[in-house]
């Protein structure tokens, strides 16, 4: 495979544009996904839910039932903020400190507002 | 909760206090207040828009409607998009409110945010994750935006250009650590042929009668016995001509439509003469214009706010390039100098009026637009003075009647960039002078003579065009001409320069958004003196402001056929003589430039290494990149050291002078070699809006002293907060060993004055003074904030009484109360000058 | 049945008799206007609806 089929596949998913709602919506800071793990970094680009994690590496999946770990490699694995992070293993919870939706974005610390609100 | 502070004082209580805004509220006219405080404020304050601005369904909806039944329609794509512009205009909620005389909004109601869903599918997934934003019942609109985003996923301008830019450099850019913005024709800003269009030749009917001419003489060519390369492309030109119409069509109908719905108030629900009166001049206004060639003052503007109106209908547009007082001028002298149809004050409330219109313009923007915008909803930098086509003062009654609006509505949007040059009589710098002394933190003043050679030096425009100038956005000259203007300049050629240096001792990775970036350079430790770590610097640099210019190189090219803009074309004469879209790179000479945010991190930073690393061996990379790595935890003594005795820009000091030049000198060189579509150079521009905040947590530490979250220098080539110790003239006098014409396209400037220093006549002559001093040293551009400490603190402590408070963030004006916490404080940081 | 054309808001367009404006009066936090949308004749009537005398 050549070095720009293997940026391809690494980076398709994040281009796909969603044709469906589902994973839209707020789930609400009870629940396990990635947006409110200590190792997620929201995309300081977009409010539109993109993000990636500082302790998987690409490569990595854990919608799968038996998760696939990449602990190795530069770059981060792409994910969404309202991915579901139920089966990885390594899911923290972050600590919430601040809700304030006037200040600009942090993407370490902060996330989109609406998992906030529930807390 | 504060207590509402007393207004019962006179206004030169007011005025000797320094309270402008209380002082403006009770001498602009019941009018100007009434409008002025019925504007719906639309910058966000930070990420977030302010409570009770909602997003504008209905124009998402009508445009998808229209969209949906076109669908599969044989037309080609140009005109099926003409006619969803149409169908828009046509069929929008329209508006006027009590007391006003202009009329023409972006969205439906005056409290909605035009939001396109045609551009791309990220902006919508944004609307539908906005927390605050989105109209009641909120999960019944929401179901509207899922059902509108559903349909375009996949259709979006973004959408349809993604696969055709380079992989890797789009999830850089979209990695939005680097750049800001995107590469779109109906994402950026356009400037327009206001020589076309504005100068009473034209309006929109005689552009169709143009067309139509072409249109015949085209449909005489393809039918003549004969086939050619020629006459193959002439059917996309026709296209291209027969959307033009469409759109001018739809141009005129919605005027009539504000025409009609003025007569239906007047006789039927309007009882006050005066006020029927009014409405029946609104109508025969809108009947007027855009169709015809304005006759008056009140009919010209109208005719500007139906053009921009509909430009925004067509794209999400960030600027407001304009010249208002020239292109408005003759029919202010004609109204209230000549026929006399005017009073000076009847004019004013026009004229406020006009400005008014222009700040209560929003469309639904994206994250990093919002928080490097803060408090407004794009740059409306109104180009005033300079000099005509022949070098003769343009100056004229209203360009005075403009700054004495501005004083009197005190909106921070639009502002105003003074085009000085050494003859502009003394009244008109007195009243600029009063505009800064009154805390407007406009004009900014620009260096005529300096731009319009630079305009030549980088784009190679003929003189006579250059000295026509206006405001790209902030700081960019432009011609509005023929070949000149600039149909799209995409921000998405801004980049975040202070990662240049982080990447430096990073081999290029990111840290922040977990991937590589940048150059992979070799290690930092590795550098044996400081050449070595200027080589990896200017590696770092060409590689970032390559991976941005290429994707807008990109989208400029396939511009014309994805993303056309048929309204634009209709405006520009190269388009109308050429049947080309005007993005079309093959008919405009090119005006690109790359803004450079976040620079003086690098200069700062590239000093501190250079006096503490090699030349004094205090410290080895090693550590330095250790201290980097930990956010300087645990290296507080370090860090400090790398603070205060590193040399800083901005103390006329040659050692870090030097190395700003060398950079600056390093990517003048480079921008020579990036090229545009039109093949013309991208100079830098350093300057920063609210980047400098939107960045602060994006931006690692660095050796300037900065930790992770720090806000960012305030821009361009401002020295940091406080990091200037040796006055104002040695600020001027490191900025003055810049060239402004050949370094680089423009350098923004911040100075902080005190309100006490500009008091009488003195502090006039005070300022007249400083101001010399800025154009012998040929500095291009200076902006300035007069406003004191205690008036800022005690608007953060009571914002509901410092509502009309500006101040001058960086390429803009803001109020006050509408800027985030963190983004007032470093306002506040700066250091005041002493004249 | 209340259709837009029976409305006091409503005035017929000169040029299609099948459209019209529909103009309503609004006030809001900050300022009052007269919003005008174009709606079919025979569309059924809006909860603003008001009969023409």
């Amino acid at each position: 495979m050549s070095r720009r089929d293997q940026k391809r596949q690494q980076y398709a998913s994040m281009f796909l544009p969603k044709k469906q709602a589902s994973d839209s919506g707020s789930y609400g800071t009870d629940k396990k996904v990635c947006g409110t793990c200590a190792q997620y970094s929201e995309s300081a680009y977009s409010n539109d839910g993109r993000g990636s994690c500082k302790f998987l590496k690409a490569g990595s999946d854990i919608s799968k039932n038996q998760p696939v770990y990449v602990l190795e490699g530069k770059e981060g694995f792409f994910t969404k903020t309202l991915f579901d992070a139920s089966l990885c293993k390594y899911y923290e919870k972050m600590r919430m400190i601040d809700k304030d939706g006037y200040e600009c974005s942090d993407p370490v610390y902060r996330r989109s507002i609406r998992q906030l609100q529930n807390n | 909760m504060s207590q509402p502070i007393e207004r019962n004082k006179s206004v030169e209580e007011y005025i000797k206090n320094h309270e402008w805004w209380w002082a403006a509220e009770k001498t602009r006219s019941e009018r100007l207040d009434y409008l002025r405080k019925g504007i719906w404020k639309k910058g966000a304050i930070g990420g977030l828009y302010a409570p009770g601005v909602k997003v504008d369904l209905e124009r998402a909806e009508l445009h998808t409607q229209k969209a949906k039944e076109l669908e599969f329609s044989p037309d080609p794509y140009v005109i099926k998009f003409a006619k969803m512009i149409a169908h828009v205009l046509d069929n929008k909620t329209i508006f006027i409110t009590d007391h006003s005389q202009l009329v023409g909004y972006t969205g439906s109601l005056p409290n909605t945010i035009a939001w396109d869903p045609s551009c791309a599918s990220i902006l919508n997934d944004e609307v539908y994750n906005d927390p605050t934003a989105i109209p009641e019942p909120v999960e019944k609109n929401q179901k509207i935006i899922e059902d509108v985003n559903a349909y375009w996923a996949g259709k979006t301008d973004l959408d349809k250009m993604m696969p055709s830019f380079d992989i890797e450099d789009l999830m850089k850019m979209l990695s939005g650590s680097i750049g800001w913005g995107v590469p779109l024709a109906r994402g950026g800003y356009s400037n327009k042929d206001y020589e076309y269009i504005m100068t009473g030749k034209r309006a929109f009917q005689d552009i169709i009668d143009e067309i139509n001419q072409k249109l015949d003489d085209a449909d005489e060519e393809i039918h003549k016995p004969g086939a050619s390369k020629e006459i193959a492309l002439m059917y996309d030109k026709i296209n291209n001509w027969d959307a033009m119409i469409i759109t001018l069509e739809a141009g005129i109908r919605i005027a009539k439509r504000y025409a009609r719905l003025a007569k239906i108030i007047a006789e039927n629900f309007e009882e006050d003469p005066k006020r029927k009166k009014e409405l029946l001049k609104i109508a025969e206004t809108c009947d007027r214009v855009p169709e015809k060639i304005p006759r008056n003052l009140q009919e010209s503007f109208q005719y500007d706010i139906f053009i921009q109106m509909i430009s925004r209908t067509e794209a999400i547009e960030g600027a407001w390039p304009s010249r208002p007082d020239y292109y408005h001028g003759p029919y202010y002298d004609k109204d209230v100098n000549i026929d006399k149809t005017l009073t000076k004050e009847q004019a004013l409330d026009l004229v406020g009026e006009f400005m008014i219109r222009a700040a209560e313009v929003c469309q639904f923007k994206p994250k990093w637009s919002r928080e490097g915008l803060q408090g407004i909803d794009g740059t409306w930098v109104w180009t005033m003075g300079g000099v005509k086509k022949d070098g003769t003062d343009a100056c004229n009654d209203l360009t005075i009647a403009f700054m004495h609006a501005a004083r009197l509505v005190r909106v921070a949007n639009p502002t105003f960039a003074f085009r000085w040059h050494p003859k502009v009589k003394d009244d008109v710098m007195k009243e600029i002078f009063e505009c800064l002394k009154h805390g407007l933190g406009y004009p900014n003043i620009r260096h005529d003579p300096i731009l319009i050679a630079n305009s030549m030096h980088w784009h190679g425009h003929p003189i006579e065009e250059a000295r026509l100038w206006v405001h790209q956005a902030c700081l960019s000259p432009c011609p509005p001409t023929k070949k000149g203007f600039q149909p799209m300049r995409m921000a998405n050629a801004t980049v975040n320069c202070a990662k240049i240096i982080e990447y430096v001792f990073s081999s290029g990775y990111d840290n922040i958004v977990n991937m590589q970036i940048g150059a992979e350079t070799p290690e930092v430790t590795s550098f044996k003196d400081f050449e070595q770590f200027f080589d990896a610097w200017v590696t770092q640099m060409k590689t970032t402001f390559s991976i941005l210019v290429r994707a807008v190189n990109r989208a400029r090219i396939l511009a014309p056929t994805l993303t056309p803009r048929p309204f634009l074309s209709a405006l520009s004469e190269r388009s109308i003589e050429s049947g080309l879209d005007t993005c079309d790179p093959s008919i405009a000479r090119g005006n690109a430039w790359i803004t450079a945010f976040t620079w003086v991190e690098n200069i700062d930073s590239l000093a501190a290494v250079k006096k503490l690393v090699f030349d004094e061996q205090k410290y080895t990379l090693a550590q330095l990149k250790q201290a980097l790595d930990s956010d300087w935890n645990g290296y507080e003594r370090m860090r400090i050291d790398f603070v205060k005795n590193a040399p800083k820009w901005g103390n006329d000091d040659d050692y870090v002078d030097n190395i700003m030049i060398r950079c600056l000198r390093a990517a003048a060189e480079f921008s020579k070699e990036l090229k545009c579509p039109c093949g013309n150079n991208w100079p830098i521009l350093p300057e920063n809006v609210s980047g400098n905040i939107h960045y602060a947590n994006i931006v690692g530490a660095l050796p300037n002293g900065r930790r992770l979250g720090d806000a960012l220098y305030d821009g361009g080539i401002s020295p940091g907060p406080g990091l200037d110790k040796n006055g104002p003239t040695a600020v001027l006098n490191s900025c003055g060993k810049i060239d402004h014409i050949t370094d680089g396209r423009a350098f923004l400037l911040n100075q902080r004055l005190s309100p006490s220093q500009l008091a009488g006549d003195k502090g006039y002559k005070l300022w007249r003074a400083y101001m010399k001093t800025w154009a012998d040293l040929g500095i291009d551009h200076i902006q300035f904030n007069v406003v004191d400490d205690s008036t800022l603190r005690s608007a953060q402590k009571e914002p509901e009484n410092y509502q009309e408070v500006i101040v001058r963030v960086a390429g803009y004006s803001a109020h006050f109360v509408d800027i985030s916490r963190k983004t007032q404080d470093n306002i506040i940081q700066r250091t005041v000058q002493g004249l | 049945m209340q259709i837009c054309s029976n409305c006091k808001s409503y005035f017929p367009l000169e040029e299609d008799n099948k459209k019209g404006d529909c103009v309503r009066r609004v006030i809001d936090r900050r300022q009052a206007y007269y919003l005008s949308k174009i709606v079919k004749s025979e569309a059924i009537s809006c909860s603003y609806f008001q009969e023409k005398k």
